[in-house]
């Protein structure tokens, strides 16, 4: 081996090496040893479970509509890498990469050899989540030949998009020119045969309806014309349909030989790719940051030039905490969470409008089910989804701590936009439902019980939001360690963590709705011989004050937390 | 303006910062110096209450740092060397939200004049992720001067700055002390130390080596006399220095 072959074979073994071991030393924690065994859990309730195998998916005739699906999407995705723009993008390698490699005594093709390499050591990994899946799809060949059916097929399409990507690097010129040519001419000529083939069908399915449409479309893709553009798809996924090993190693030789061309293809050409791969590598390395900022807060990095215009004033003087809550909100605005909330709204009145024109013929209150269902759903998800409070903030602890406020200042000031905004998605649901019912049903209600309903709403949903939020804070600032604060690494482990943080968060939420629950249930007692059923409303009211006690204390008690909360310590 | 009395600072077993103990005059501007893992950002931190020491007393204006944090803190400004921005708020937000978390009145004729003076007025609508690393330490310095801080407390802040903008930061810096701010100022740029500062700590492995001005120093330590202050700097922070 040269030296420079050497170099990089020492990179990809090490790195990945050093990744595994990273791993392996996390699990001798008792925290990612449990969270790892959650996750496993649940990986293997949603993929390798004994429930819902093979037989019965074979039985139900899934897989080759799973096949035809994927010839498709295999078809479509080959068609934008010729025909759209972006394809380069294959090109982009990690930063370190371009820094260390790209002026090292590296040739092209050694480049895209490390480049290839590096590639295969991910699609090995996800290889074997493939070929789990694929057993769940109904394809009945034995585990190493699903792996090898799927590192075969990815291998092809890893292949195919970087020989697409330096084709199309500019300048095209020589053969390149007349291979991108001859790319997108095969590629129009593929769309024309797929018009042209399945477009009848699609013309007639009004009038088969789905079941009978899609068994004619079905039909369609396995006769020329649109059988053609489908025949390279079908090619690579052959092995997946082999029934026996003898077949399975034919279509399996196949799809080797497509690979090897593909190799002979890519160190063929020679294309000066380094300043496309540079542009490239900067650009991933932006998309990655942006995924990795969601993922971690719900929270999107704010793509520059894309401010929104300055619409919610701050006074410079006043209660110094709501700059908090100001910053905060402003968060929410920049990375499109109030423009869904407003789009649903405007959803939401129309759908109410629709059903509530057609409800005199029935429904009643049920019509205003869905409604209370979505208040549910944003009641358990959204503490997890809006997280612009301190699960966002710790990663600034050190900038925050300095701020001239107590510690419960700052917290109370943390929650408060979330509690806000969750209350205010929910009350929405609860308007719209209650607007849906018909005016039957809202008349039936009276009034006493309707007024109580206006009035106590809007609170419950607030006390409710905020202790869950101070939950979910909490569990941040106690455990940090727990939460997801920024970007990390990801893996089974991290699913488990997640799992884990929400079942100790509804823990926690059953446990501090005890005590206001006993508090409503004895005044509901008391009051019941003089007021009847409307004691549900003093009932309820004692249970909030409980409720807003405890989330007093629960802000004072994260308050002293937070001040002595070293930012060292928030990882 | 900044008073303190042995402070300490512990991680476990690990001692940062070990019985310090110095007083900052408003108009006073004190060079922290020391090699790196001394415990400078540690006792910066620990002045601004982002961390809690161990034990002893911080004062900012008679006020106590541990017991009224708020009071002391209204009082301080901290520019840490790596600027910490909130991604989504621009620089112009950035100074509204200081301004109101300070109560400055004044904020908004004062942000724009500010924003000038840091060569930041082109970028006012511009987010973190579109300013270079030194616009970032302006931003954070911009943020640190609104609310005119009677204690400034720096840490490296000329890092990633330009020439031009380190001479206008210098400027900047002698300019607060000269209004009677009390400022503290960490830097490995030992020429900088030497043109704004006018007293010395030099601290190694946590404990004050030297403390006062230049020629205090070099008085109490007549081997030290005519030597560079970079040499200076070595004699008391080297393996063998502290006791030079």
């Amino acid at each position: 081996m040269t030296g420079t072959a050497g170099a990089l074979a020492f990179l990809i073994t090490r790195t990945t090496w050093n990744r595994i071991a990273r791993q392996i030393a996390r699990v001798k924690s008792p925290r990612y040893a449990l969270a790892l065994l959650a996750g496993l859990g649940y990986f293997w309730l949603v993929f390798a479970r004994p429930g819902g195998t093979s037989r019965a998916a074979v039985a139900s005739g899934f897989a080759p509509v799973m096949g035809s699906l994927a010839g498709i999407g295999l078809t479509v995705t080959v068609l934008v890498w010729w025909l759209g723009g972006g394809v380069t993008l294959a090109l982009a390698f990690q930063p370190a990469e371009v820094q260390l490699l790209f002026p090292a005594p590296v040739t092209r093709r050694g480049l895209i050899a490390y480049r290839i390499l590096r590639a295969q050591v991910l699609l090995l990994v996800s290889c074997v989540i493939w070929a789990l899946l694929m057993r769940r799809w109904g394809v009945t060949i034995g585990a190493p030949l699903r792996f090898a059916t799927a590192w075969a097929l990815f291998s092809v399409m890893s292949l195919h998009r970087l020989a697409t990507a330096l084709v199309m690097v500019p300048p095209v010129l020589g053969g390149r020119r007349l291979l991108r040519w001859t790319g997108r001419m095969t590629a129009v000529a593929a769309i024309l045969a797929l018009v042209v083939g399945v477009g009848p069908e699609l013309r007639r399915f009004g009038d088969l309806g789905f079941a009978d449409g899609m068994r004619a479309v079905g039909a369609a893709l396995t006769v020329p014309p649109a059988s053609w553009a489908l025949a390279p798809a079908r090619l690579i996924l052959a092995p997946l349909y082999a029934t026996t090993p003898g077949a399975w190693a034919l279509a399996f030789a196949a799809v080797a030989g497509v690979i090897v061309l593909h190799l002979g293809w890519l160190f063929a050409m020679d294309v000066e790719f380094e300043d496309v791969a540079a542009t490239a590598s900067a650009e991933l390395a932006k998309r990655i940051a942006v995924f990795k900022s969601r993922r971690a807060g719900g929270v999107a990095i704010v793509r520059p030039g894309k401010v929104t215009r300055d619409w919610l004033p701050l006074e410079p003087v006043g209660l110094p905490a709501v700059a908090i809550v100001w910053k905060n909100t402003i968060s929410l605005i920049r990375t499109g969470i109030v423009r869904t909330v407003m789009i649903l709204a405007v959803i939401l009145v129309v759908t109410s409008r629709l059903l509530s024109s057609t409800a005199d013929g029935g429904g009643g209150a049920a019509l205003a089910l869905p409604f209370a269902a979505l208040a549910l759903v944003i009641f358990a998800l959204g503490p997890r989804a809006v997280r612009n409070d301190l699960r966002q903030d710790l990663l600034n602890l050190a900038s925050i701590k300095s701020y001239p406020l107590t510690g419960a200042a700052v917290v109370a000031a943390e929650m408060t936009s979330p509690t806000l905004v969750l209350t205010l998605l929910q009350l929405m649901m609860v308007v719209a439902g209650y607007f849906t019912m018909p005016a039957s049903a809202r008349t039936a209600l009276g009034g006493g019980p309707t007024a109580a309903l206006v009035v106590l709403t809007p609170v419950a949903l607030l006390a409710l939001n905020a202790m869950t939020i101070g939950i979910q804070n909490a569990a941040a600032l106690i455990f940090p360690g727990w939460v997801r604060l920024g970007p990390d690494s990801g893996g089974i482990e991290a699913i488990g963590q997640t799992l884990l943080v929400t079942i100790g968060s509804m823990i926690a939420l059953l446990l501090s709705l005890i005590a206001p629950a006993l508090a409503g249930s004895v005044v509901f007692v008391l009051a019941k011989p003089a007021l009847g059923v409307t004691a549900a409303a003093p009932a309820i009211a004692a249970g909030l004050v409980v409720l807003a006690a405890e989330i007093a204390l629960l802000v004072s008690a994260l308050g002293r937390v937070f001040a002595r909360t070293d930012p060292t310590a928030i990882t | 303006m900044i008073e303190v009395f042995g402070l300490s600072k512990s991680y476990g077993a690990i001692t940062a910062v070990d019985g310090l103990s110095f007083a900052v005059a408003p108009g006073e501007v004190l060079g922290l110096v020391g090699p790196n893992g001394a415990g400078k950002t540690t006792t910066l931190r620990s002045l601004c209450g982002i961390i809690n020491p161990t034990a002893g007393t911080i004062r900012v204006a008679g006020h106590d740092l541990a017991r009224e944090g708020p009071k002391a803190k209204a009082l301080l400004a901290f520019v840490p060397d790596e600027p910490q921005l909130f991604d989504y708020l621009t620089v112009e937000e950035h100074l509204k939200f200081v301004g109101r978390l300070y109560g400055v009145a004044d904020a908004p004729a004062r942000a724009p004049a500010l924003l000038e003076e840091l060569e930041l007025t082109e970028k006012r609508r511009a987010l973190p992720g579109e300013l270079s690393r030194g616009m970032k330490q302006k931003l954070a310095i911009a943020c640190g001067l609104l609310h005119r801080p009677r204690a400034l407390i720096l840490d490296e802040p000329l890092t990633g700055l330009d020439p031009a903008g380190i001479k206008k930061m210098r400027a900047t810096i002698a300019a607060r002390a000269r209004e009677g701010a009390a400022v503290i100022l960490s830097s490995h740029l030992l020429n900088l130390v030497e043109e704004l500062c006018t007293r010395l700590l030099v601290i190694r492995r946590g404990k004050c080596v030297a403390l006062g001005t230049l020629a205090e120093i070099v008085a109490e330590r007549p081997a030290l006399a005519g030597l560079s202050l970079e040499d200076i700097f070595l004699s008391l922070t080297g393996d063998d220095g502290g006791t030079a």
